[in-house]
C-alpha cells in the first residue's frame, strides 16, 4: 500500500470520527448534522490536485475568516451559546482543513482538531455513540500519528538537493508513492497498538481517583438536555412524543416470572397539574421541600421489609427533574453518587402536587429505588380542606355544556368513586384515540373534543375527565408520566421510552385518597414506534450495552472504585475465595491455558529459528559482514602491494600461492585471510580489537615497500569489481551490478571505476548478502552521489526484508 | 567515562509539549468535573505517551553504530564521514533514526537520518564536513535519537566509539622558482640509467628484468617484449625551517597561535610543492624536530608531522615569521 494513501486514509478516518463523536452526542440539529457530515465527506473525497489548488488560492484562509465572522456575528446578535458556537467553529475548521490540506503540518492539524472534537464530545455527549467513536479513534490514532510523524520526518530531512543511495534526488512525492515504507504488517502492528492503548486506558480509567473538585464546571445548561417530558401540558403537543423511541428510564424489577412479560403496563407518575385555563394545565404552586439526601430512605406510606428487593430505576436527565414512581409507592431512596463534589450533593425534594424531584450537582443519569406497596394503597391519602377548592376550580372560559354533560353522565352515581368510574368508562368507550385530533387547533379544544370530533390523545381524555369530575364536585388533577415498559432480555430491564409518555387523572375519593383513573381507551397508549423482529433485538442489544456503558463507564464513581479495589484485595485471597467454585476453576484454567499457550508459542518460534538456521537459509551474521568488509580492505592492500588477487582465485588459494612463491608478505596475507575465513564462514566472532588490528595490518601491507612504485599507484586508482561467493547460496556468486546470482563457470562481470576518497551512501542488506565486497559497485555509485550532495548525504531505505534494486525504488 | 547502555535522554518536541499541555488540561478538566469520558480521554492520551516511550525504546534498542573516517582530511577541504548503523534486532525494524557524530563530547552540526532500518541489516549514510583546525580530531561517540513513533518526544542514547582523525594543515598552491639547467626536463641527468620516472631507452626484454617495466605499447610482436629503461634522476634537497617556539607577546595583529598556524600552512604549501616536483624536503623545527619527505614516501608523513606539531614554551622569540626555504644541494635519487 502506498505510504501517502494509507496516511491520508487514516487521517481522514480520524477527522471523521472526531466530528462523528459530536454528531452522535446530539450536539447539532439533524439538518446541521447532515450538512456537516456531507461537507466532511465532500472534503475527504476531494482529489489531491483540487486540494492543492484550493490551498494555493488561500481558500482555507478566506473560509476560516468567513467562519470566524459568522460565529462572532451569531455570538453578538443571537442568543446562541458560546460553547455551541465554539464547537461549530471547530467542526467547520476541520472541514476546511481536510479540504485544503497540503503537507504533514496540515495533517497534524487535522489530528489535533480531531482530538479537540473528542474533548468537546465529552462535554456535550458521552453516550455509547461517543464511546464507539473513542474506540475507533483508539484504533486509528496510533497509525495516523505514526504516519504523520514519518511524513513530517521525511519532509523535514529530505531537503532540496539530497540524494539517496542510487544518486537520484530524494523527493517526498516519490516516498509518498512508495509501497515499501508501509506494508500490511506495518498497518496491522499500528492498529494492534490499540490493544495496549486500550488496556492502559482502561487501567488508568479505573485507578484514577474520582475526586471531583468542581472548580469550574463546564457543562451544558440543563434546559438543553430535556428529552420531552414537560412541567406543563398543552393540549395538542404530545403527539410528537408518541413516536419517539428514545429511552426515558429503565426499570429493573426483581423476581420476575420466567419468561418475563414482554410488555408491562407500569404507571409511573411524574407530576400532577392542578390549574387549567381552558387549554393548558399548569401548577398553581411551585414550592419545593427537601426531603432527604441521596442514600436516605424516604417513607411515603410504609416501611419496606429488610429483605425486600426494590425496583431499580435509572432515569435519563430530565427537565423538570422529576422522579417517576408508581402511584402505589410506599418508599423511595435516591442512590448515592460516589463522586466527591464539595458543596453539591444529590437531594430528594417534594413538590406541591406530591411529585418527587431531585437536585443533582451534575447533569448525569439518576438512579433510585422504589418500593411498591403490595396492598395497592395510594401514595397520597389526605386532602386538606383549604386545598380542596383549587382541585375543583373550572376555568370560566369553558363552555357550560361540559359540566352539563358530566352531570348527565353521573346522574345515577351515588359516590365520588362511582362518578369517576362512570366518566372514565364513558370516555374509554365512546371516544376514539387519535394523535392528530382536529380539536387542538380550535379555540375550545376540550369542548370540540367532547362534542365535535370525539377524537384525541391521552391529554384530551385526561383533561376532559378532570374537568368533568371537578364539575361534579370531585377534586381532580391531571397527572403526567409514563405508562408501559418493554422488556430488554439482554439488559434484563424494562425500557420506558418517550413514546410511553402518558397523561391520566387522579381524583380524591374520600376515605381512600388520591386514586388514579385512566380514561384513555385501552391499547391506544401503546407507543407508536414499537418495532419487532431482528430490528427490535438489535435495538435491545444496543440499549443494553448502552446501559452498561452508562452504569460502568459514565456512572463510574468513587463508590464503585472503592468497591472494586475492595474486591481486588488479594492480601487474604478473599476475592478468589469469593468466587464460586466453577468460576474459580474457569479462571484458573484460563490462566493456565494462557501460560501454556505462551510457552508453546515461544518454543515454536525458537524451533523455527533454529530450523531456519540449520537449513542454511540463515542470514549472514554481522561478523560475517564485517569480515567481508575487512577482506575488501585486504584485497585493496594486496593490489597496492603488487600481489593482487584475481576474481577466479579464492582468498585462501591466493594466500597459499603467495606462500609457495615465497613472497615476503605471504605469511601476513595468509594470517589475515584465515582470520577472515574464520569470521566469514566459521562463525568465529571478531572483537573490536581484532577488527582494528586487521585494519592496521592491512594498511601496513598497503604501504609495504614491496608495493611501492607505479603499480601501487595503478592499483589505488583503478579497481576491478569483483564477485564473491554468496554465503546463502554456496557455489554461486553474487553480481552487484545486476544483483543476481550466477554460477562460478560464467565469466564475472567487470566494471572499472575510478576510486575517490570519501565515503558512500549505500545500503547493506543482510538478507541478500549484499554486504560482501561486491557491494563496491553500490559504494561507488553512492560515492559519486554523496560527493554531489551539497549538505548531507541521506540514505533512503524503501525496502523491507529484501532490498530492491535502485531502479525498482525509483519506479515506485 | 563509559556510558551505561540503558541511559536515555528524553526531550519533548514542540508537538509533544502541546500534547502534554492538552493532556494536563484534560486531566484537570476530568478532576474538576468528574466527567468520566474525560477520564477515558485522559487515559488514552497518557497511554499514547506510554506506548510512545515503549516504541521509541524498541526503535533504539540493539542498534550499533560505526564510523568510517577518511584516510586523510585537510583543513578547508570537505570530506565525508560515513555512518553505519546496524539493527541487530530479530524482527523489529527501527524507524526515523537520527545519528549525531560526537566530536570531543560536543554534538556535531550534521546529522544522518535513517527512515527505516530493517531487522538484522545495516544502513550507511554520510555527512560532509570541512575541518577548520589541523591536528587530531577526536570522535568520541554517537548520539542516536529517534522521535518515533508519534513525534511527541525525542529519546536518545549515546554510544562510545572513540576514533581519531588527523587533520592535515591547509595547503595553498605555490609557484616555485625555476631551477637551473636541466631542471625543466624533470631533473633527468645526462648520464646513464637510473630509477627515475622518465624513459631513458627502449630495448628487448631479458631474463631477470622487472616485468613491471614492460613497455606494452611497443610490445606488439609476439614473443618480443620491449622493456623501458628508466633514466637517472637528480633530486634537490630542500630544507624548510619552521619556528615552533612560542614568542613573547608582541604588538601584532595576529595572535601567537594564528601566526603559528599561518607558518605551518606556509611550510606545508612549500613542502607539498617541492615534493610534488620531486625534491626531497627536510623540515626542521626550532625545537629540534625533523621530518624528511620525498615523492617515494608521499605527502602523508610530512603533512602528518605538520598536523601534529605544537608550539613549544620557554624559548626566545623567533625573529622569522613563516617558513624559510634553503636549498642545500642536489642528491642523486
Amino acid at each position: 500500500m502506498r505510504f501517502g494513501l494509507v496516511h491520508r486514509a487514516m487521517t481522514d478516518a480520524l477527522a471523521f470520527l472526531g466530528v462523528l463523536s459530536l454528531v452522535v452526542g446530539g450536539q447539532f440539529s439533524r439538518p446541521l448534522s447532515i450538512f456537516i457530515l456531507a461537507s466532511l465527506a465532500l472534503a475527504i473525497g476531494l482529489k489531491e490536485k483540487w486540494r492543492q489548488r484550493l490551498s494555493q488560492r488561500h481558500v482555507d484562509a478566506v473560509s476560516t475568516a468567513i467562519l470566524i465572522a459568522t460565529q462572532l456575528g451569531r455570538a453578538f446578535f443571537t442568543s446562541a451559546s458560546v460553547l455551541d458556537l465554539l464547537i461549530e467553529f471547530a467542526v467547520g475548521l476541520q472541514v476546511i482543513r481536510v479540504a485544503t490540506r497540503n503537507g504533514a503540518a496540515h495533517d497534524q492539524q487535522v489530528i489535533v482538531l480531531a482530538l479537540l472534537h473528542l474533548i468537546a464530545g465529552t462535554v456535550v455527549g458521552g453516550g455509547l455513540g461517543y464511546g464507539l467513536c473513542l474506540l475507533g479513534l483508539i484504533v486509528v490514532t496510533p497509525g495516523a500519528l505514526v504516519l504523520s510523524h514519518l511524513r513530517r520526518e521525511v519532509e523535514g530531512n529530505y531537503r532540496q538537493g539530497a540524494r539517496d543511495r542510487t544518486g537520484l534526488p530524494v523527493d517526498v512525492p516519490r516516498i509518498l508513492r512508495s509501497k515499501r515504507v508501509v506494508g500490511k504488517q506495518f498497518i496491522a502492528v499500528t492498529c494492534l497498538l490499540a490493544l495496549p492503548i486500550l488496556l492502559f486506558t482502561a487501567t488508568l480509567f479505573v485507578v484514577f481517583p474520582r475526586v471531583g473538585l468542581s472548580l469550574l464546571l463546564l457543562q451544558k445548561p440543563r434546559g438543553e438536555r430535556m428529552i420531552g417530558f414537560s412541567g406543563t401540558v398543552n393540549l395538542g403537543q404530545i403527539g410528537t412524543l408518541r413516536s419517539d423511541p428514545t429511552i426515558a428510564l429503565r426499570v429493573t424489577i426483581p423476581n420476575l416470572p420466567d419468561p418475563p412479560p414482554a410488555r408491562r403496563m407500569m404507571y409511573l407518575r411524574g407530576t400532577a397539574l392542578d390549574q387549567y385555563d381552558g387549554r393548558t394545565w399548569t401548577q398553581s404552586s411551585r414550592s419545593l421541600r427537601t426531603l432527604a439526601s441521596a442514600g436516605e430512605l424516604v417513607r411515603i406510606t410504609g416501611t419496606p421489609a429488610p429483605d425486600e428487593a426494590p425496583w431499580r430505576v435509572e432515569l435519563e436527565p430530565f427537565e423538570p427533574p422529576v422522579l417517576f414512581v408508581t402511584p402505589t409507592t410506599k418508599a423511595i431512596e435516591l442512590s448515592k453518587t460516589g463522586n466527591i463534589t464539595p458543596g453539591l450533593s444529590l437531594q430528594l425534594q417534594t413538590g406541591p402536587e406530591g411529585e418527587f424531584r431531585y437536585q443533582a450537582p451534575s447533569d448525569r443519569m439518576v438512579r433510585y429505588d422504589i418500593y411498591p406497596s403490595e396492598s395497592g394503597e395510594p401514595n397520597f391519602t389526605r386532602l386538606r380542606g383549604s386545598q380542596r377548592g383549587r382541585y375543583l376550580e373550572i376555568a370560566d372560559a369553558l363552555p357550560p355544556r361540559i359540566a352539563e354533560l358530566a352531570a348527565e353522565w353521573t346522574r345515577d352515581a351515588n359516590t365520588d368513586f362511582e362518578r369517576a368510574k362512570i366518566i372514565e368508562s364513558r370516555l374509554r368507550t365512546e371516544f376514539e384515540y387519535d394523535l392528530a385530533s382536529p380539536s387542538g387547533s380550535e379555540a375550545q379544544p376540550l369542548d370540540h373534543f367532547l362534542f365535535e370530533s370525539k377524537r384525541g390523545h391521552c391529554e384530551y381524555f385526561s383533561s376532559a375527565m378532570a374537568v368533568m369530575l371537578r364539575s361534579v364536585q370531585v377534586p381532580a388533577r391531571n397527572v403526567t408520566g409514563f405508562v408501559g415498559g418493554t422488556y430488554n432480555k439482554y439488559g434484563r430491564f424494562y425500557a420506558v421510552r418517550q413514546g410511553d409518555a402518558h397523561s391520566w387523572v387522579e381524583a380524591f375519593i374520600e376515605g381512600r385518597g388520591w386514586l388514579s383513573f385512566d380514561p384513555t381507551p385501552p391499547g391506544s397508549a401503546e407507543p407508536q414506534s414499537e418495532m419487532d423482529g431482528a430490528l427490535a433485538s438489535f435495538r435491545d442489544f444496543f440499549e443494553a450495552v448502552s446501559q452498561r456503558w452508562n452504569q460502568n463507564v459514565l456512572g463510574y464513581d468513587l463508590a464503585q472504585q472503592v468497591s472494586l479495589f475492595d474486591s481486588l484485595d488479594l492480601r487474604d485471597s478473599s476475592s478468589l475465595r469469593g468466587l464460586k467454585a466453577p468460576r474459580r476453576r474457569v479462571a484458573v484454567a484460563a490462566l493456565g491455558l494462557a501460560l501454556v499457550g505462551s510457552g508453546l508459542y515461544w518454543l515454536y518460534r525458537r524451533r523455527r529459528r533454529a530450523k531456519a538456521g540449520s537449513s542454511g537459509d540463515a542470514r549472514v551474521t554481522r561478523d560475517a559482514l564485517t569480515a567481508a568488509r575487512l577482506y575488501r580492505l585486504l584485497d585493496r592492500a594486496m593490489a597496492a602491494a603488487g600481489v593482487r588477487r584475481f576474481d577466479s582465485v579464492p582468498p585462501l588459494g591466493h594466500a597459499l600461492a603467495l606462500e609457495r612463491r615465497g613472497h615476503p608478505l605471504s605469511s601476513e596475507i595468509r594470517s589475515l585471510t584465515e582470520r577472515y575465513l574464520a569470521a566469514r564462514f566459521g562463525n568465529v566472532p571478531l572483537t573490536d580489537e581484532e577488527q582494528r588490528d586487521f585494519e592496521r595490518r592491512a594498511r601496513w601491507l598497503q604501504r609495504a615497500p614491496h608495493g611501492s612504485g607505479s603499480n601501487a599507484t595503478r592499483a589505488d586508482t583503478v579497481e576491478t569489481l569483483e564477485t564473491v561467493e554468496d554465503p546463502s547460496k554456496p557455489g554461486r556468486t553474487f553480481d552487484p551490478s545486476t544483483r543476481r546470482h550466477r554460477s562460478h563457470s560464467s565469466p564475472p562481470a567487470t566494471t572499472v571505476s575510478s576510486s575517490t576518497e570519501g565515503v558512500s551512501s549505500y545500503e547493506l542488506e543482510a538478507a541478500t548478502g549484499a554486504t560482501d565486497p561486491e557491494s563496491d559497485s553500490n559504494e561507488r555509485l553512492g560515492r559519486r552521489a554523496a560527493l554531489e550532495t551539497p549538505v548531507i548525504s541521506i540514505n533512503v531505505d524503501l525496502g523491507d526484508e529484501a532490498s530492491p534494486p535502485p531502479s525498482e525504488v525509483e519506479s515506485d | 567515562m563509559r556510558r551505561k547502555h540503558w541511559e536515555r535522554r528524553l526531550k519533548f518536541t514542540r508537538e509533544g509539549k502541546y500534547f502534554l499541555g492538552i493532556t494536563l488540561g484534560v486531566g484537570l478538566a476530568a478532576i474538576n468535573t468528574g466527567n468520566n469520558p474525560l477520564y477515558l480521554l485522559l487515559g488514552m492520551m497518557l497511554s499514547l505517551i506510554i506506548v510512545s516511550g515503549v516504541m521509541s525504546e524498541l526503535s533504539l534498542r540493539k542498534l550499533s553504530v560505526r564510523r568510517r573516517l577518511p584516510k586523510r582530511a585537510q583543513v578547508g577541504r570537505a570530506h565525508l564521514v560515513e555512518i553505519e548503523v546496524w539493527n541487530d534486532k530479530e524482527q523489529v525494524p527501527s524507524y526515523a533514526i537520527e545519528v549525531e557524530d560526537l566530536r570531543a563530547d560536543q554534538p556535531a552540526d550534521k546529522r544522518c537520518f535513517f527512515l527505516k532500518i530493517s531487522p538484522r541489516s545495516t544502513q550507511v549514510a554520510a555527512y560532509r564536513r570541512t575541518p577548520q583546525r589541523r591536528g587530531i580530531e577526536r570522535h568520541s561517540g554517537f548520539r542516536v535519537a529517534t522521535r518515533f513513533p508519534f513525534g511527541l518526544f525525542e529519546k536518545s542514547r549515546e554510544l562510545d566509539v572513540d576514533e581519531e582523525l588527523i587533520v592535515y594543515p591547509a595547503v595553498d598552491p605555490v609557484r616555485l622558482p625555476l631551477r637551473g639547467r636541466g631542471d625543466s626536463s624533470g631533473d633527468v641527468g645526462p648520464v646513464g640509467r637510473g630509477l627515475g620516472e622518465e624513459t631513458y631507452a627502449i630495448r628487448l626484454m631479458r631474463e631477470g628484468d622487472d616485468p613491471r617495466d614492460i613497455y606494452w605499447r611497443k610490445s606488439t610482436v609476439p614473443g618480443q617484449l620491449v622493456m623501458r629503461e628508466r633514466a637517472h634522476e637528480l633530486r634537490h634537497d630542500v630544507h624548510l625551517r619552521l619556528d615552533d617556539l612560542r614568542p613573547l607577546p608582541l604588538p601584532s595583529s595576529l595572535s601567537s597561535e594564528e601566526a603559528f598556524e599561518q607558518r605551518i600552512r606556509d611550510v606545508a604549501s612549500l613542502a607539498v610543492a617541492h615534493i610534488q616536483r620531486g625534491d626531497r624536503v627536510t623540515i626542521l623545527t626550532a625545537s629540534g624536530k625533523r621530518i624528511v619527505g620525498d615523492k617515494s614516501r608521499g605527502l602523508d608523513p610530512v603533512l602528518r608531522f605538520l598536523a601534529l606539531i605544537e608550539q613549544v614554551e620557554g624559548a626566545p622569540p623567533s625573529i622569522e615569521v613563516g617558513g624559510s626555504l634553503s636549498v642545500i644541494g642536489e642528491t642523486a635519487a
